[in-house]
């Protein structure tokens, strides 16, 4: 082949690379569109039904509304869809004043009757928020007017609010007029749920399964904003892909790195990369010891370990600081009791409390008997977790085999008490009464199989009284009694690190109000709305994409003719 | 062609197609059971007792195990592998909307490492003790050796992050409207230009090697020693003559690696995101889903019996040595 046919063809390579690309970027609109990864994608658009992390995490706080919610900054409960409310001295009752004007996507308007209609959908038929409005005591609820709502309960609650306003224990509104007559939980894997019609900032899309879905600005929002056309998650299983997506520009931000410290430090420094670590939700990273097995089946090995495991060390080495470690057995400290604070760091009490327990160190510096299964998740940083625990427990002779575990398999464990410790990520906050499910008999994430009838009467006790003195005496004994105990220790205080291009967009995660997610986007200010402006990709008219692509076909189809003349010739 | 000769070999070949895909439902069958309680596993290891005992009934499990395996064969012929437990549709919807998304990648990643495996290997043998044979024996070596995904992570980090030239992820763009018609199909080649290159490397090294090595066996054949005596010219000598006659391995492993397109290529799909049935495998595996798992395991299977199977008459219709 001689030079020139070379160059032709060469020539013809790039231009069909060009005009692919040109003809791909010249799609896009002057809109102002965000994707950020994410790891999975919904099995359904409706987070009422099921455990589904994308639709309750993400698609609710998009696309519907709560009657009030969570502020991760302040740990604060907010008004949501509900204005305002007032609550009975006895705590049975709950008044929730309702937003006037508010309107579903399909432009009906908002109204009380959805409320009840939820509420009682959700009880009814086993909704996945039901045990948390079951166990609240929900007798009826009243719909005096169009915006008024009445709770009445059969027991002094306190935390109903709460309740109503977690992640995963408060159910999103449903539209009545969409669902009613029909089997709302039947079909709902459909993507979504055949009608995806909420009262959140953005409305559904698409939904490409196992690629991204979209979401777009709902124009008819009850609160101010949202200043973004669309919000596309792009689904990325695989983490390490994040980083190279990110700084190829694919993506304006990542999922969570904390999981992932090795793309997090090649990240750091990176031009217009910018990374932040944000409290999303109360999460804390535990040590849960199963006490059926041996050695944690002994109070003294148990305490051991909460003076062997260094948490500073588990925060810096694990989590770059990012993810500060914690002394207090709730998010937040609510209720915090000074005098029942987690062990320090201290080897040699360690030692002293191994050799009572019965595990005294051999001439091998092992602890025979001592030894046991750790297992984890392999997200959230949790599997280093393990490494830096084993490396802490080696120095006091306790020999560890670690077991990074996929996120099935490590809760399918868990709940059937099939380990020796675990290290977890979970809710546990921000208030006090948020702990109860980790540490109450039959407690959901009880994993540990810890049981103590006080414990148990305490919480009751505290959940049931509105005497503030009460409460507090309640969950302060609960807090020495668990030292005491020692089933669990509280490791770190867990915040996303996550990694965004901060040369497209200002004024991200740096608002005071952040709404149960970092990424509720329509509290975007007017400053970066500019800066994202500016990155709108060029058009080029289509006359021209389309001489392009007629040129390339030309060449192409010229130098296949040149070639085969040429072959021919020689024939 | 003798007709007859034809039928008979179709004949056996549907015989052994009917009999290869019994064994591999009936494989897929056992392992569902042999690693424990089959409802289990389909319920997920998350569901409750009473959803459990639900899925025995509708399934069918609490009857004999004979009874199973003719309700689940039945079922398997019919089309209905049941449902899915991530996605909650028929399992069979689930696989099907990937198919055209695995094939796009797979079968062209296929097509263009056959055609560049085997003009390349053939040029290697032409130009044997020369620079050209030797280099592109050891690049070939070397990417066969490579694992795939790290192939694909290098071409991503390479020509995507650095580069910018093609996207890194997806099978489409996600800034701006959803392309349409042309632009669309552009937009998806675009996309696909990376996955395909990491695999086409990969089967192209395979391709080029077996080429190689069979077109160097033929070399010394007296039909080559006659033709070229007879003054052909040493293109056509080696790619019309020599291909010819030494193409028969290849056509065999072609089918092979055709047939397994239909489950994707896992790592590169997984690496590059591309939505298709290797995604769907990692997923399904992932969130414990039998029923998607085993349905890809049985479609797989089929897939690569077939392909398998019009390789073998391709080579029958090709080779008079294989007719008589």
């Amino acid at each position: 082949m001689s030079k020139k046919e070379i160059a032709v063809l060469v020539a013809v390579l790039v231009l069909t690379i060009a005009s692919m690309n040109l003809i791909s970027t010249t799609k896009a609109k002057q809109e102002i569109v965000f994707i950020t990864a994410t790891d999975q994608g919904p099995d359904t658009w409706n987070p009422n039904i099921k455990l589904d992390i994308a639709a309750i995490e993400e698609i609710a706080a998009d696309c519907y509304s709560k009657l009030v919610k969570i502020n991760p900054g302040t740990m604060t409960i907010i008004p949501d869809i509900a204005a305002s409310w007032e609550i009975s001295p006895d705590m049975k009752t709950y008044t929730f004043n309702l937003r006037h004007g508010v309107k579903w996507h399909d432009g009906v308007e908002f109204t009380s009757a959805d409320v009840k209609w939820t509420i009682d959908a959700v009880i009814r038929d086993n909704g996945f928020q039901a045990p948390s409005l079951k166990a609240a005591g929900i007798i009826n609820v009243e719909t005096p007017d169009a915006y008024t709502v009445v709770f009445n309960l059969n027991r002094t609650y306190n935390t109903f609010l709460w309740d109503l306003a977690g992640l995963y224990s408060g159910p999103v509104m449903l539209a009545k007029h969409v669902f009613e007559g029909t089997d709302w939980k039947a079909g709902n894997n459909s993507g979504n749920n055949g009608n995806p019609i909420g009262t959140g900032a953005f409305k559904y899309f698409e939904d490409v399964k196992g690629d991204h879905w979209t979401v777009v600005k709902n124009d008819d929002f009850y609160l101010e904003g949202p200043y973004i056309d669309k919000v596309t998650y792009k689904i990325t299983p695989y983490l390490p892909t994040e980083v190279p997506l990110l700084k190829a520009g694919e993506i304006d931000s990542t999922y969570e790195l904390a999981g992932a410290i090795s793309d997090l430090t090649d990240l750091i420094g990176q031009p217009g990369i910018s990374i932040v670590n944000y409290r999303v939700s109360p999460i804390q990273i535990a040590a849960q010891m199963n006490l059926r097995r041996a050695p944690f089946n002994n109070t003294n090995f148990r305490m051991a370990m909460a003076y062997a495991i260094n948490r500073d060390d588990i925060s810096k080495r694990v989590y770059l600081g990012g993810c500060p470690s914690t002394d207090v057995y709730v998010v937040n400290g609510s209720y915090y009791n000074p005098n029942a604070k987690n062990p320090p760091y201290n080897t040699t009490k360690a030692e002293e409390l191994l050799d009572a327990a019965g595990y005294p160190k051999g001439s091998d510096g092992w602890r025979a008997g001592a030894e046991f299964e750790l297992i984890s998740f392999r997200t959230m940083g949790t599997f280093d977790v393990t490494q830096v625990i084993k490396e802490q427990l080696a120095k006091v002779g306790v020999q560890v085999d670690v077991v990074g575990l996929d996120d099935v398999t490590a809760k399918a464990r868990s709940r059937a008490g099939n380990f020796d410790m675990t290290i977890q990520g979970g809710y546990c906050g921000p208030h006090f009464s948020a702990l109860a499910p980790h540490v109450v008999t039959g407690g959901a994430r009880n994993f540990m199989n810890y049981s103590n009838p006080e414990v148990d009467a305490l919480f009751a006790k505290a959940s049931s009284s509105t005497n503030e003195t009460e409460i507090r005496e309640s969950y302060y004994r609960i807090q020495e009694i668990l030292l005491e105990d020692m089933p669990r220790l509280a490791l770190v205080d867990y915040r996303l690190a996550v990694a965004y291009r901060a040369d497209r967009w200002k004024g991200l995660f740096f608002f005071p109000e952040m709404m149960n997610k970092y990424w509720e986007w329509q509290h975007f200010t007017a400053q970066s709305l500019s800066v994202a402006q500016e990155n709108g990709t060029p058009l080029i008219p289509t006359e021209y994409l389309i001489a392009i692509v007629v040129a390339v076909v030309a060449v192409a189809v010229a130098s296949g003719l040149v070639l085969i003349r040429r072959a021919h010739r020689k024939k | 062609m003798n007709k007859r000769k034809l039928a008979v070999f179709l004949g056996k070949k549907v015989l052994t197609i009917s009999i290869m895909l019994f064994f591999a439902v009936f494989i897929t069958f056992f392992l569902m059971r042999v690693t424990g309680d089959p409802a289990e596993l389909i319920a997920g290891p998350l569901a409750k007792e009473a959803d459990i005992e639900r899925i025995r009934i509708e399934y069918g499990l609490d009857r004999p195990i004979y009874e199973q395996f003719v309700t689940y064969f039945t079922k398997v012929m019919t089309g209905d592998f049941g449902y899915s437990l991530k996605w909650g549709r028929p399992v069979f919807q689930v696989v099907t909307e990937r198919l055209g998304t695995s094939l796009t990648l797979s079968l062209s990643a296929q097509v263009i490492s056959l055609v560049f495996g085997v003009l390349l290997g053939t040029y290697s043998v032409k130009k044997r003790g020369k620079w050209q044979s030797e280099t592109s024996s050891i690049i070939s070596l070397v990417l066969y050796a490579t694992p795939v995904f790290l192939i694909a992570m290098i071409l991503m980090y390479v020509f995507g992050m650095y580069l910018r030239l093609f996207p890194i992820s997806g099978a489409v763009s996600l800034r701006g409207d959803p392309s349409q018609g042309i632009f669309y199909v552009l937009d998806v080649l675009w996309h696909a230009v990376l996955p395909i290159t990491a695999l086409s490397c990969w089967y192209g090294a395979i391709f080029f090697r077996v080429t190689r090595a069979s077109v160097s066996e033929v070399l010394n054949s007296n039909f080559m020693l006659v033709a070229r005596s007879k003054g052909i010219s040493e293109n056509t000598l080696y790619f019309k003559h020599a291909l010819r006659n030494a193409i028969l391995p290849v056509i065999a492993l072609a089918g092979l690696y055709m047939g397994s397109s239909f489950v994707g290529a896992l790592m590169t799909e997984t690496v590059f995101g591309w939505p298709g049935i290797g995604r769907l495998m990692y997923d399904s595996i992932l969130a414990r889903d039998a029923n998607v798992t085993s349905t890809i395991l049985i479609l797989g299977s089929l897939s690569v019996i077939v392909a398998s199977s019009i390789a073998d008459l391709i080579i029958f219709l090709l080779d008079p040595r294989v007719r008589s």
